[in-house]
């Protein structure tokens, strides 16, 4: 098929491989030295040496899922950018009209957003 | 039986192996972790098939982006559980429906006559770049429009179900 | 056979790559005390080896014996994934980086988009280990720190295609060798200003560290972690840090052009400076709010990396061919 990608997806395997298994091994090996009395205190969770005041995960702001939301969108539209970025020059002036257009869109999006309010934190 | 066959089956049996265990496993946390996981290994795939952006689109967006919207989702909406548990009411309907889409799938990709995987090209950046604002022109601008659409409706869901 | 071959060397600069950034983390975190005790008028580390230079390799085997606490309640695959999601990545993100001149790990055509990619799942790392860590501070940490990332990482992604404008390609040795004339810095000043405030943001340096914030949440999203996990999280965030810094030097300063001196000694000491830069400020500038942190992400740097584009695309057509 094609090698050169082939070869790239290979190498970038090995890679991760060793990243991967470079800290489990160093956590095996060191296994034995540290030392491993688990419990009492220290299985408390850490809030400034008080006992935990309130159960975690309890329902948070909207606001997180709201940029994320947000941010999916404009994700796609900065790789679109991308996919054109790098042929842009060759194209000249047409090119410019294109691209000026679809940034108009997405600045759209954003001022959309900024008119309803959303993009406030709390 | 060439290197590259033998890469795709990899990446595939990894993609299936994730896959089910997100479908079958009862913590959701671990589900979406492996829905990350099998992205990934499609990713891959992609790469091996010349599609190198594409494969970087994938990690980037769903990786990046779609799967953690799912666990901000998760989070920010289970009260207090220790261990969120996947389960719902209407099982029979949805696999029903799972089952059927699946079966259309698999039945739609045996008999397809794909195009084979244009060899030797040397880069598809530029390749996809031209087709964008050339032929595809018109494809490209409307994304934008599309785009624009995601974000009005998305904000109007969650604004209505103001807390 | 060849492939075996490629996939040994892949995982030989994957060991490279991973000891490099244990070794950068070494020596930045000495770096940084050391930085800031001087711009606050004391002297920092002095007692061990000569002038403290060996403090961080004592602090290294500290951190390998102590004990690993898991608390009570994490969810142990969670817990564990955690700080692997965030380290490996940032591992990750060096094989495109060119070293000067050609001296790349792996030429991929579509690099500049996968060092921006990759480092994007750090962010499922930072939400496991908040959630697993079943507290408060931690889990607060990391919805924080992933929503900063995520604001921050269009304006950043756009700083970028700029560039690729400019360059005409997305591969790493080519946008090196498209600035032998004129580094890009005199050329889109504006870009390299975005740039850098939020590379900043997204490897949580002050003015904003907010999920780290040692006066507000304890340690954050790495508040129940100890030992070698713990220290992942910091391989996780000076081996970014220096990536980006690395990044920059390609993208603005002209990575390894310079005179008389091999490119590699140009590139690295390039990347140096923008890494002093980031520390500078570091121990200058007060931390922002979380919400003054966001507002700034959407309201001011989105908006202005966009006219940024615009403004970049004049600037490409008038510098021609």
């Amino acid at each position: 098929m094609n090698e050169p990608y082939q070869s790239d997806v290979v190498f970038l395997v090995g890679f991760a491989l060793a990243v991967v298994l470079l800290p489990l091994v160093t956590l095996l090996a060191f296994r034995w030295v540290r030392p491993s009395h688990p419990g009492g205190l220290k299985a408390e969770a850490y809030e400034s040496g008080m006992p935990q005041a309130s159960a975690p995960r309890r329902p948070f702001h909207m606001a997180y899922y709201t940029f994320a939301l947000i941010f999916i969108v404009f994700d796609v539209e900065a790789l679109l950018l991308f996919a054109i970025a790098p042929v842009l020059r060759e194209i000249g002036w047409l090119a410019l009209a294109e691209v000026g257009g679809f940034v108009v869109l997405v600045a759209g999006g954003l001022f959309y957003a900024w008119r309803k309010g959303v993009l406030v934190w709390r | 039986m060439t290197a590259s066959d033998v890469l795709f089956v990899v990446f595939g049996v990894i993609a299936a192996g994730c896959a089910l265990y997100g479908v079958l496993t009862r913590f959701l946390l671990r589900s979406i972790v492996a829905l990350g996981a099998f992205l990934t290994a499609v990713a891959g795939e992609f790469y091996l098939l010349a599609a190198d952006f594409v494969a970087m689109v994938q990690i980037f967006v769903y990786v990046g982006g779609i799967v953690v919207l799912m666990l901000f989702a998760l989070m920010l909406s289970t009260s207090g559980e220790r261990q969120p548990l996947a389960g719902s009411d209407r099982r029979g309907f949805s696999s029903l429906l799972a089952y059927a889409l699946g079966g259309m799938l698999v039945w739609a990709s045996i008999g397809a006559k794909l195009p084979a995987v244009p060899g030797g090209l040397p880069s598809s950046v530029p390749y996809l770049g031209r087709a964008l604002l050339g032929e595809q022109l018109f494809a490209f601008e409307f994304l934008g429009v599309i785009l624009l659409a995601a974000v009005v409706a998305a904000l109007s869901l969650v604004r209505s179900e103001r807390l | 056979m060849s492939t075996l071959l490629t996939l040994g060397e892949g995982f030989l600069l994957g060991v490279v790559a991973f000891s490099l950034v244990g070794v950068i983390t070494t020596v930045f975190v000495l770096l940084e005390r050391k930085v800031s005790a001087r711009i606050q008028m004391r002297v920092g580390p002095m007692r061990t080896g000569p002038h403290g230079l060996l403090q961080t390799v004592a602090d290294i085997v500290k951190l390998l014996m102590k004990e690993d606490v898991r608390p009570e309640y994490a969810d142990p695959v969670a817990f564990r994934l955690g700080p692997m999601l965030t380290a490996v990545p940032a591992v990750l993100s060096f094989v495109v980086i060119p070293f000067g001149a050609p001296l790349v790990m792996r030429d991929l055509d579509v690099g500049v988009v996968y060092f921006l990619a990759v480092p994007g799942m750090t962010v499922v790392g930072l939400l496991l280990a908040g959630w697993a860590s079943y507290d408060n501070y931690s889990f607060l940490g990391g919805l924080r720190a992933s929503a900063q990332f995520i604001s921050y990482e269009i304006p950043r992604t756009l700083a970028v295609v700029t560039v690729v404008m400019l360059a005409g390609s997305l591969n790493t040795v080519d946008l090196l060798k498209a600035q032998q004339t004129v580094p890009y810095i005199l050329l889109l000043p504006l870009s390299f200003v975005i740039y850098m405030i939020t590379t900043m943001a997204e490897v949580n340096r002050v003015p904003f560290d907010i999920p780290e914030a040692e006066s507000e949440l304890v340690a954050g999203y790495h508040t129940e972690y100890s030992g070698f996990r713990w220290s992942l999280f910091f391989m996780a965030e000076y081996g970014a840090l220096y990536a980006a810094a690395a990044f920059a030097t390609l993208l603005f300063l002209g990575g390894g052009n310079g005179p008389v001196l091999p490119a590699v000694v140009w590139f690295v000491g390039k990347s140096l400076v923008v890494v002093f830069l980031f520390m500078w400020v570091r121990w200058t500038l007060p931390r922002f709010r979380a919400d003054q942190l966001m507002r700034l992400a959407w309201k001011v740097f989105l908006p202005a990396s966009l006219v940024n584009l615009v403004l970049a695309a004049l600037v490409m057509m008038a510098v021609g061919r």
